[in-house]
């Protein structure tokens, strides 16, 4: 069942168009990467599907209804939830307030203290932190704070834009354990990543973004063994 | 100086200041959470205190009951003003955006005190209260000065206990700090920013009929009083609560004592130079000790 279809999306900011053709078809319960050069515009096609930035034409269709034109909220109640460029953290407030934070709206609310629970079973050092002023942690523990925020809301379908940047290598493998939990648990993962091995080691399908396009689709092993694979990441050809 | 005097000066300015502080913060959670440099802020004050002398003066009512009749007005001019006029500018650039608050809010400076100086005239108002005088041995204070005290300590730990615990006070230090961050958890923006502008107004209305209550106001004192907001917002942090009780407690006793000492002509001069001290002193505010 496909749970995400984007249809030739484009967006500008402001004057710039950032996206000129972004497709993509995402199944429920799929890993998927979206790989690319810096600036090729894979951070602008997750703000988009999150409603952050307005798609100018194109269609963004989330389980089977239209949200091109739905706004953030709306999208995140429905199931999607971003842990974002930077991780984005409320950083004088405490791990637990930044965390609560992620169950803002109606819904969530109500179920806020099975999924602060389920968070602290994913990240049990946030449990330890939990007073902690979130600015005052680790990259890594700050990038578990982001996911488990993004967590907070419920979602179906998780996207996460660079999410090991600014981790120390030995975490990185903590998180992306993490991320292989979340995902059996039956939550779709869309995973914006620079680095290919590493992605590649943790996605089972990818598109390729260049230039604002998708240009490239595959699974990890055609991915791994197409020629031009490379030279597109890179954006040399 | 006799100690009953001194006490008695230092109560004043710890009202004074305590009062401050409420305008201040006011002015900073408005500042944090929508960017707005809300010149016409202290004119609010003002005007507040004008409108609540008056009533008192027609009806005689205990000031605990005009201020219910200040603040919802105002809350409700603060919360059409920001949806009218502020929001919409928010579709132009960020500098189009700054300028256009800071030329909006000053308009509304002007044309509030005049059309308030011209419906209820230029002088000077009060609300005289007769109060019962509190004796401990020497020292003699008015019971209204304690109950105004009273009030701001109570106001205080208000928005302390909102803002860190119910959940759109933590929505208002989340847009606060994170304004991308908190559109992510759901909080909606534009409502966020229109419902802080109106509450930091209604905070302001608060303010106006405590300090009428202490000190004469007129229709155009208000620009003064926005200059020490942004004096104790420099020296104790945005959308700080504690750091603006601190400077606003600090700036009333530096000005009690100015005043008392040397004359009520030079208290407002204490704030620039507090300002420009600090400054110098420590040019990322007193906050950042805290951080060291």
């Amino acid at each position: 069942m496909t749970l995400l279809r984007v249809d030739d999306l484009e967006v500008s900011h402001g004057p710039l168009q950032a996206l000129w053709g972004v497709s993509l078809s995402i199944s429920a319960g799929e890993k998927v990467g979206l790989l690319g050069a810096n600036g090729a515009g894979k951070s602008t096609t997750l703000g988009a599907i999150v409603g952050h930035y307005p798609a100018q034409a194109g269609r963004i269709a989330f389980d089977g209804r239209d949200e091109t034109r739905s706004d953030v909220n709306s999208r995140l109640s429905r199931g999607m939830a971003l842990v974002p460029e930077g991780r984005r953290l409320f950083v004088d407030m405490s791990v637990r307030e930044n965390l609560e934070m992620g169950a803002y709206l109606a819904a969530p609310r109500r179920a806020l203290a099975q999924s602060l629970e389920q968070v602290f079973t994913l990240f049990p050092i946030l449990k330890e932190k939990e007073r902690q002023a979130a600015g005052t942690l680790s990259g890594g523990q700050q990038q578990m704070v982001a996911i488990g925020r993004a967590l907070m809301s419920r979602p179906r379908l998780l996207l996460l834009d660079e999410p090991f940047i600014g981790v120390a290598p030995l975490i990185i493998r903590d998180v992306m354990q993490a991320l292989a939990q979340i995902a059996a648990d039956g939550i779709t993962i869309v995973l914006v990543e620079q680095n290919i091995h590493r992605a590649l080691e943790f996605v089972e399908r990818a598109y390729v973004i260049e230039n604002g396009r998708t240009v490239l689709e595959g699974s990890r092993g055609q991915l791994l063994n197409d020629a031009s694979f490379g030279a597109k990441l890179l954006g040399l050809d | 100086m006799p100690l009953d005097i001194f006490i008695q000066v230092l109560l004043n300015g710890v009202l004074l200041g305590g009062i401050y502080a409420l305008v201040a913060f006011g002015l900073s959670l408005v500042y944090g959470v929508a960017h707005i440099l809300n010149i016409a802020h202290g004119t609010l004050l003002a005007i507040s205190g004008v409108v609540a002398s008056l009533i008192f003066l027609k009806t005689g009512w205990n000031p605990v009951l005009i201020i219910p009749m200040i603040v919802i007005p105002v809350f409700a001019f603060g919360y059409l003003f920001h949806a009218g006029l502020l929001r919409p500018l928010a579709r132009r650039g960020k500098h189009d955006e700054t300028i256009g608050t800071v030329l909006i809010t000053t308009g509304a400076l002007i044309m509030m005190s005049d059309l308030t100086g011209f419906a209820a005239g230029t002088q000077q108002r009060n609300i005289p209260v007769r109060s019962e005088m509190l004796e401990m041995g020497d020292i003699i204070l008015p019971m209204a000065q304690i109950w105004i005290l009273a009030g701001i300590v109570a106001l205080t730990l208000a928005l302390h206990f909102y803002l860190k615990y119910a959940w759109f006070g933590k929505a208002v230090r989340a847009v606060t700090q994170d304004a991308f961050g908190a559109a992510l958890c759901g909080v909606n923006g534009p409502r966020a920013r229109a419902l802080t502008f109106a509450a930091g107004s209604g905070l302001v209305g608060v303010a106006g009929v405590l300090y009428a209550i202490i000190y004469p106001v007129d229709p155009y004192m208000g620009f003064s009083l926005t200059v020490r907001a942004f004096t104790i917002i420099v020296v104790g942090g945005i959308g700080n609560l504690a750091g603006a009780m601190i400077a606003g407690l600090m700036l009333g006793v530096a000005e009690a004592f100015t005043a008392f000492l040397w004359s009520p002509k030079w208290a407002p001069a204490i704030s620039v130079i507090l300002l420009l001290i600090i400054l110098v002193v420590f040019p990322r505010g007193l906050a950042s000790w805290r951080k060291a």
